[in-house]
């Protein structure tokens, strides 16, 4: 006995919206990607269509020499400050950057010696520099005092 | 109807697209190059480029639109701010339309896109490039855009030089003088010495800061320092060497964090002053040019700082 085959007739009234939906799927299988690309969160601009967007790894900056001994186990200990510490202390640091983040940009941008000079006169200069420096809203309002702000008369950037 | 005249007919009818598409309306491309210039005045910038980048494609033959196109594009960056664009495009334009009565006011354009992205050397050798080939009118936009260079760059004494090279019969002339006058009293402007405010920092904790005016930081820098060597100095009495030995350790970073502060204080005292004096030079500068030519007129300036 011949083994029963399902197939559709030649005139079934499926094939055509059978393939048209397979073409159509086919169609739309590059949107995806491209909408996800069009749509990269204020990184891929219009303007900036064809250039390579700055957070892929082609684009990232160039990394310098890491910081050395001494300034890791600070940089170590800054984080656990901020992580740990000033959780359960509390946010009492009225500028931006926070005065432990200073720190770490400090640290890493100028070294141990430094840093702790920085650190300490980012500590002492807050009062008087609430009145000069601009607000700006990072997490809530703060006091704009970037490292770049207190070491422009001697570090080339 | 006989198969001839039909056959005729559709040919016809088949034609009439072809005839558009081949672009032989010639009202077709004032329409393109005034839809762009309508998103120039919209200020729709990015769109404007697109639409001045298509005239250029589809119609190369008319030069002078071509020619204008190129200008706006470069145009429509600069004024978006895409201050790398804008340079590169005047580049081309440059290179593409080195005898176009257009030339000078693209270099200006380039000049001032290069201060904007504070490569001022480059701006620098661009507004000389006008001063020294341009019309009377944009040597005289050269000198001044120079001079304004050089202010952005620190070197007062350069700016106020150039300022005074601007012509007399430049409406340029009345701000170029205010700048000039304004510099000449940089000197007499007050100043605190970095070496002072140091050495007052080092010899009393607190002290560097009073002198450049920022009393509070004098306080907390005292208190501080006074703390930690009172605890310091305690400690090594009680015989407690170790506590003692961490204690110094962290006032060294408080004493040297407090020359440091002062000595930072006082840079950002006298750049303060200037920047100060020079925002004022800007808006009196800012009032001459729109002022009458020479008329005396009576003036009235608002200023809001936020």
């Amino acid at each position: 006995m011949e083994p029963h085959r399902f197939a559709l007739p030649s005139t079934s009234p499926f094939r055509i919206p059978i393939f048209a939906g397979i073409l159509c799927l086919l169609l739309l299988l590059p949107l995806p990607g491209s909408g996800a690309r069009a749509a990269g969160g204020g990184e891929f601009p219009p303007w900036d269509f064809g250039k390579t967007p700055a957070s892929s790894p082609a684009a990232a900056p160039e990394v310098r020499d890491g910081p050395g001994p001494a300034a890791r186990i600070l940089l170590a200990g800054l984080s656990f400050f901020s992580e740990s510490i000033s959780r359960v202390d509390g946010d009492r640091c009225p500028m931006y950057p926070t005065c432990s983040a200073y720190s770490r940009q400090a640290v890493r941008k100028h070294g141990f010696f430094l840093g702790i000079m920085m650190t300490a006169d980012r500590l002492i200069h807050e009062p008087t520099e609430m009145a000069y420096a601009p607000v700006v809203l990072a997490d809530r309002l703060r006091y704009y005092d970037p490292v770049e702000n207190n070491d422009f008369w001697w570090a080339k950037d | 109807m006989s198969r001839p005249l039909t056959i005729l007919l559709l040919l016809f009818l088949v034609c009439i697209p072809c005839r558009d598409a081949a672009g032989q309306d010639p009202g077709e491309g004032d329409r393109q190059f005034a839809f762009a210039e309508s998103l120039f005045l919209e200020k729709d910038y990015f769109r404007a480029i697109t639409e001045y980048k298509r005239f250029a494609f589809l119609y190369p033959g008319d030069a002078a639109r071509v020619e204008t196109s190129r200008f706006r594009i470069g145009e429509c960056y600069f004024l978006a701010e895409r201050w790398e664009e804008a340079v590169e495009t005047f580049r081309q334009f440059v290179r593409e339309f080195p005898q176009s009565s257009r030339l000078d006011e693209a270099l200006l354009y380039m000049g001032e896109a290069e201060k904007k992205r504070k490569r001022y050397d480059e701006a620098l050798s661009l507004f000389d490039a006008v001063a020294e080939r341009g019309t009377q009118e944009h040597r005289n936009r050269g000198v001044y855009e120079g001079a304004l260079v050089l202010l952005e760059k620190g070197d007062w004494q350069g700016a106020r030089e150039r300022f005074l090279r601007v012509g007399e019969d430049s409406p340029l002339r009345r701000p170029a003088l205010v700048y000039s006058d304004g510099l000449e009293k940089e000197k007499d402007l007050p100043r605190k010495d970095p070496a002072v405010a140091g050495t007052l920092a080092a010899i009393l904790p607190g002290s560097g800061h009073l002198y450049t005016d920022r009393p509070k930081d004098a306080l907390v820098a005292f208190l501080l320092n006074g703390a930690f060597i009172w605890a310091a100095v305690e400690l090594f009495d009680d015989g407690n060497t170790v506590a003692g030995a961490v204690v110094t350790f962290f006032e060294l970073g408080w004493y040297t964090g407090n020359i440091y502060s002062a000595v930072s204080s006082a840079h950002k005292y006298n750049r303060r002053i200037r920047e100060d004096h020079l925002k004022i030079l800007r808006e009196q500068a800012l009032l001459s040019r729109r002022d009458g030519h020479g008329t005396p007129s009576l003036r009235f300036a608002f200023n809001i700082p936020f």
